[in-house]
């Protein structure tokens, strides 16, 4: 063995490490994010917690609110409405879906990527196009009111059905994961044994999308409790939590009550994530990563069943649509069916007119241009940036945590932050900027988790490679990850751009006069009995998410070439 | 220090860096400055240590090679010698100065990793001029550059295609291409060859020895293969558990193993406990074995240690002391040896490689008696604790 | 001052377009304009009419209309009384008026001719607190189709509607949330007395299948046949009989009550000068000509004209309605009013 030398004294002597311009960058960014993140969810989310324990006049009272709240019979009874409607709403739309996905994933029933596109038709549109619909079906001048033999669509009929089209392919979409990552070993085990199909199905293909099944059940379940266009549309006098929450805020301005519905509605949402959390682990965990992909086998009889079967669903799910957009040319529905653009014409009606749509394309832009930089960055910052854990972690903690509260929770949480008169942030109330805060928060978890899976995909080591060869990150992040993670990038910014299309629950506390969305429109219309011209607001909006989700098709056609050539043939 | 290589590096190489001739020979009989020095590295996560008080020095020219389990801290190591990760304690010198608590961007290296990590959205040319263009090198220069090192590496006229479109040594040697193209003093690889295939890995591994004796650079190879390192390393550094075991050529380390660990490690060994019994005797398993170059250990017991090369086939009319009479169990044919497992009572089992040469004309069968004999020169003897 | 000026698209000549450029700075630099926040419970398809008219006559100050239902207006006004959002309040029920003007938050202020509007139409106070618009009357919108489809029979008053046989087929406005809702009862306790009032609330209760946010909507359900009638006002079953809905307009013989619109400058406002502007414009003939379009009744006397489809029999059976009780007694009722019947109410 060699003898060591001495340790060579003109050496400076250094106490630490010396962090790089990389890092420096790196945590500059990561502080600067963790602090937004802090400012546009922690604080407001605390100010609502701190209002549920004050009166009007900001006197601390204790529980005095929620006792007032439990005491009063038609505030609770909403609690218990909404359970029940979120139940039944749940239980329907999983059965629906659970054999919708699985007609898609384990059949050989032709035409199948249609059904898949037609599926996603309920994401088009605010949760209230379902509703409208539902009133042209089954309304007192319906054209299938029949169908209901005398029971009103009013009510917890027209919302639950309502709810169980409108989140149709969110519970589509988690089942059709877990579904297609079943191991094909397990059946070729099973048919090896020779099991049935039925002893087959129970004990390899229901266990295998138990946590499938888990997670779309509270995914779904938090959906529909939280909604507010479709109770607001069809709920008649049937009182739900959201639409008390909005008759407390808005139609009363009785903060502090809002304050404590809001929590009412932020608990089980929060429940809900952390079972939806745990079951999408065990789901990865009984998937191992060597599992074979299962790839039916044509089945004459299982096959037509379920082409019936899903026919029947795109059909309904069709009819829908397109029976909101008849009746947005018809003149004067029932009376005149002449058709007629004038439903069109916005500026005659309650809710900001078409200048209500231009914001509305404003805002998405907005959302998908800052949303996708701030959410991909962020996400980059904390995938690359070592050490630091605290700061690191608080992102983590912050990301995931919009995912646990529902939209008009973050808009009533909003309301009581950034209206503060104290806040030097006030500034931004009732301005386009804090829609598109609240629009970015709100759609927050997704889209990050979208992008780290995105970063976590790429080769850890190719920072490092740059920092070795002396290239700064910003340059090998702008020459290398960013190109890399583009089909993510694109992703995102889609989801942000047709979701803040959509969304109504977080904004509908946020705008003012000059900012009126398409969506608050649609909702202003209706409540002003102008059903017609709001089911005309949403085929525009229909039309603008179909348009942006075909441009985000073509683009990722033309990526998906490039990135081949990359890949290799 | 980067002014030393010119781009012509490649072409001229006999002409540029220190101790050229590289090699651990030459460094045993001179010792020059050492190139890079680590002083007693910790690192440690929580409360466990990936690397506990480790302090070594190479010399300029050196092909190094961290050798050991996974998990042992070869690899930390490494990371902290590139600075990607740094260490809790403890110092580094490279070429005399302190770079202990250097970024990574402010040290002189190249790597190359396990993943390659090519950018696989660079064509092989962008990929490899990727480190030279930061350094406003001028555009035909970058180009002829990359030539050079294409050819050097053996993939000419492979600029415009990207790296998804090579196999995996293609891109292995892309990825050395480029770790080499800004003329770094030290050569850093972290297991380069274990996610290629056997017959790419040992044409690579040929390659990659002959390609940093021409250049003189100073390399330092991760890996886990003993094989690996044994072919390609002046010297190996073996590790385990945080320390290292020993540092010595391939054959010191093969030959004279300082622990249990290291003669485990590198290469095939029987280990049978033993009891001493007298100077130069020990006793296994009711037999006695005469050893006298079997190291300074005596003491009250531990393990002996003997290569299966080093058990010869002898016959009745050997009757030296170390010769024993065992019964064949199994055997393999392995080409130039077979291997043999031999029993001698409940106790006592042993594997010995006996040249084919040897066995010529008789037939193994399994049961068949035999008399061998362990070769007491290469007989060693380790305490209780794995140590010489 | 408004300025839309449409950019040729390809001009290709960058001198017109530097010319164009000096021309609109100049015009912005010499135009100031003020900006005003007004709050309305005016319809919303007449706003910008509103701003329309004003503007012809003011062209330098800016409406920024904040519009929702008079009870939600009111709870915002109430809401930011400490820190006021609002300038000007233009076309909200005289009763909300009353209210604010109780809490202190209205600026008197004497509009250049408000000696000659109707009695009743300005605040007693001098200088008043608010000055009256027009006034809207409640009325039952009957939908011609669904009254024959289901073989009711047209009501005549207002306890005609607690026929069971109208279960289910009855709408009415939320008074939490709509003026015309309050209206309604405010006149039914004022016409009945408060405890018969209530009890003829409970007895309607029974048949009516919702109550709307909006005043306006039961009518257009109404109209769109999704109820039979509609409690509502006079005004909108008078456009959208216009429109070619298949209503009968019914003004219940017991007496209507009726409400009026008014406009008041906020406390506090940082737009004193255009504020007092635009309450100079809403008290002129203009003004009263522009409200006369879609209401029979307005302040200025000798101005108003009938109004097509509007009943002619609304003016004689407007009843006589003690305002100033309607909005001391407003909070009481309303709280009574929803722990009765809220349960039935729909959303906002």
């Amino acid at each position: 063995m060699d003898t060591l030398y001495k340790r060579p004294l003109r050496a400076p002597f250094r106490a630490g490490p010396v962090t790089s311009g990389d890092q420096l960058l790196l945590r500059g960014l990561a502080l600067l994010s963790a602090l937004l993140l802090v400012v546009t969810i922690l604080f407001p989310l605390y100010s609502m917690l701190a209002k549920s324990f004050h009166d009007a006049s900001g006197l601390f009272i204790g529980l005095e609110n929620f006792q007032r709240y439990f005491s009063e019979a038609s505030l609770y009874r909403a609690v218990s409405n909404s359970f029940v409607i979120a139940g039944m709403a749940t239980l329907i739309s999983l059965l629906l879906a659970f054999l919708y996905g699985y007609g898609l994933t384990r059949t050989c029933m032709p035409f199948k990527p249609l059904f898949r596109v037609v599926s996603l038709i309920p994401l088009l549109a605010p949760s209230l196009l379902p509703a409208i619909s539902l009133v042209y079906f089954f309304g007192n001048q319906g054209v299938a009111k029949e169908l209901l033999m005398g029971h009103s669509i009013y009510g917890p009929i027209g919302i639950v059905l309502g709810l169980v089209i409108w989140v149709f392919p969110s519970a589509l979409m988690i089942l059709m994961t877990s579904l297609s990552m079943t191991d094909a070993r397990l059946y070729e085990a099973a048919s090896v044994l020779k099991a049935g199909p039925i002893r087959t199905f129970f004990t390899v293909t229901l266990p295998g999308v138990k946590y499938g099944l888990i997670s779309a059940a509270f995914v779904v379940f938090t959906l529909t409790l939280t909604d507010f266009g479709v109770a607001k549309v069809i709920g008649g006098q049937y009182n739900v939590l959201a639409t008390d929450l909005f008759k407390q805020v808005i139609g009363q301005q009785n903060f502090q009550m809002g304050a404590v519905v809001g929590l009412m509605l932020l608990l089980p949402a929060i429940l809900a994530f952390f079972v939806d959390r745990y079951a999408r682990r065990k789901q990865v965990a009984i998937t191992g990563a060597r599992a074979v992909p299962y790839s039916p086998k044509p089945h004459a009889l299982r096959d037509r069943f379920f082409l019936l079967y899903c026919s029947l669903i795109g059909c309904l799910l069709i009819a829908m649509l397109g029976m909101a957009a008849y009746a947005s040319f018809v003149t004067f529905w029932p009376y005149d069916q002449t058709l007629s653009l004038k439903n069109y014409q916005f500026d005659m009606m309650d809710g900001g007119g078409w200048a209500a749509f231009y914001n509305s394309l404003q805002m998405a832009l907005l959302t998908a241009v800052f949303g996708t930089l701030f959410i991909f960055l962020t996400a980059y910052v904390s995938e690359r940036c070592h050490g630091w854990r605290p700061v690191l972690n608080l992102i983590g903690g912050l990301t995931l945590l919009p995912m646990a509260v529902p939209g008009m929770v973050l808009g009533l949480a909003y309301i009581f932050f950034f209206n503060a008169p104290d806040n030097p942030l006030n500034g931004f109330y009732g301005g386009m900027t804090i829609m598109v805060i609240s629009t970015i928060v709100h759609y927050y978890t997704v889209s990050h988790l979208t992008a780290v899976t995105a970063i976590k995909q790429m080769d850890p080591e190719i920072e490092a490679v740059g920092a070795s060869l002396k290239v700064p990150q910003y340059r090998t992040f702008c020459r290398v990850s960013l190109p890399l993670c583009l089909p993510a990038v694109l992703d995102i910014s889609t989801y942000l751009f047709s979701t803040a299309m959509t969304t109504i629950s977080a904004v509908i506390f946020l705008y003012s006069p000059d900012t009126f969305l398409a969506s608050i429109a649609m909702l202003h219309m209706e409540g002003a009995g102008d059903i017609a011209p709001s089911a005309a607001m949403a085929m525009v909006i229909v039309l603008t998410s179909t348009s942006v989700r075909l441009l985000h098709w073509l683009l990722t056609r033309r990526l998906s070439a490039r990135l081949q050539r990359w890949k290799g043939a | 220090m980067s002014q030393a290589h010119s781009l012509d590096l490649f072409s001229d190489q006999l002409s540029e860096g220190p101790a050229v001739d590289g090699g651990a020979a030459q460094m045993h009989r001179t010792p020059s400055p050492p190139y890079l020095q680590v002083f007693d590295l910790v690192k440690k996560y929580g409360t466990f240590s990936a690397l506990d008080g480790v302090s070594l020095a190479i010399a300029a020219g050196e092909f190094i090679s961290f050798l050991g389990p996974s998990g042992c801290g070869k690899t930390t190591l490494l990371r902290a010698i590139a600075g990607l990760d740094f260490q809790t304690s403890g110092s580094l010198y490279q070429d005399g100065a302190d770079i202990s608590w250097l970024p990574p961007d402010q040290r002189d290296f190249g790597i190359v990793f396990q993943s390659y990590a090519l950018f696989p959205n660079l064509t092989v040319a962008e990929n490899i001029a990727y480190g030279l263009e930061n350094q406003g090198t001028k555009k035909h220069q970058i180009a002829e550059r990359v030539a050079g090192l294409l050819n050097n590496v053996g993939l000419p006229g492979a600029e415009k295609r990207f790296p998804g479109q090579l196999s995996g040594g293609q891109q292995q040697r892309v990825a050395l291409a480029r770790a080499l193209a800004p003329s770094p003093n030290l050569l850093l690889l972290d297991e380069p060859l274990s996610a290629l295939d056997a017959r790419v890995r040992v044409h690579l591994r040929r390659e990659i020895k002959a390609l940093q004796h021409r250049l003189g650079i100073t390399t330092i190879m991760v890996t886990h293969d003993q094989e690996e390192a044994m072919t390609m390393a002046d010297r190996i550094v073996v590790m385990n558990q945080g320390r290292i075991e020993q540092i010595g050529t391939p054959r010191e380390i093969y030959e004279n193993p300082v622990s249990v660990f290291v003669a485990q490690f590198v290469g095939t060994i029987n280990l049978l406990p033993f009891t001493p019994c007298g100077p130069d005797t020990v006793e296994v398993a009711g037999l006695k074995f005469r050893c006298p170059h079997s190291g300074r250990h005596k003491g009250t017991g531990g393990v002996l240690a003997i290569r299966p090369e080093d058990i010869e086939c002898t016959d009745v009319h050997d009757h030296d002391a170390n010769c024993i009479d065992v019964r064949v169990e199994s055997s393999e044919f392995l080409g130039a040896t077979m291997r043999l497992k031999l029993v001698q009572g409940p106790d006592l089992a042993l594997i010995a490689d006996v040249p084919i040469r040897a066995l010529r004309g008789s037939d193994i069968r399994p049961g068949q008696a035999m008399r061998v004999r362990l070769d007491a020169e290469r007989i060693r003897l380790f305490d209780e604790a794995g140590n010489c | 001052m408004k300025v839309s000026l449409a950019i040729p698209e390809k001009t290709g000549n960058k001198k017109y377009a530097a010319a164009l450029l000096a021309a609109l700075a100049s015009l912005s630099a010499s135009a100031e304009q003020a900006e005003l926040t007004v709050y309305t419970a005016l319809e919303a398809n007449d706003l910008k009419k509103y701003a329309d008219r004003f503007n012809e006559d003011h062209p330098d100050i800016k409406i920024n209309w904040v519009r929702d239902s008079t009870g939600i207006i009111t709870a915002k006004l109430l809401a930011e009384k400490e820190n006021p959002r609002a300038d000007v309040i233009w076309g909200l029920a005289g009763t909300s008026l009353l209210v604010l003007s109780d809490q202190g938050m209205l600026q008197p202020y004497a509009p250049v001719g408000v000696e000659k509007l109707a009695k009743g139409f300005r605040d007693a106070n001098d200088p008043p607190a608010w000055t009256g618009m027009d006034a809207w009357v409640a009325a039952l919108c009957v939908n011609r189709y669904e009254m024959e489809k289901n073989g009711l029979p047209v009501p005549k008053s207002w306890k005609d509607l607690l026929d069971p046989v109208y279960k289910g087929h009855v709408i009415m406005p939320n008074p939490a949330s709509s003026g015309t809702g309050y209206l309604d009862v405010s006149s039914w306790l004022q016409l009945f007395g408060e405890d018969e009032g209530w009890k003829y609330m409970d007895g309607l209760h029974a048949n009516i299948s919702r109550y709307t946010h909006s005043g306006s909507k039961p009518c257009k359900l109404a109209a769109t046949g999704e109820t039979a009638i509609g409690v509502s006002y006079a005004y909108r079953a008078a456009k959208l009989k216009n429109q070619g809905a298949p209503l009968d307009v019914v003004v219940p013989e017991e007496g209507v009550g009726w409400e009026l619109e008014a406009s008041a400058i906020v406390k506090g406002t940082h737009n004193l000068d255009a504020a007092k502007k635009l309450m100079d414009w809403s008290v002129s003939l203009r003004a009263n000509e522009l409200y006369n379009e879609g209401y029979a009744v307005v302040a200025l006397p000798g101005v108003a004209k009938p109004v097509a489809h509007f009943p002619p029999e609304v003016t004689e059976r407007m009843i006589e309605n003690d305002f100033s009780w309607a909005a001391a007694n407003r909070a009481r009722i309303l709280e009574q009013w929803s722990s009765r019947y809220d349960a039935k109410s729909e959303a906002e």
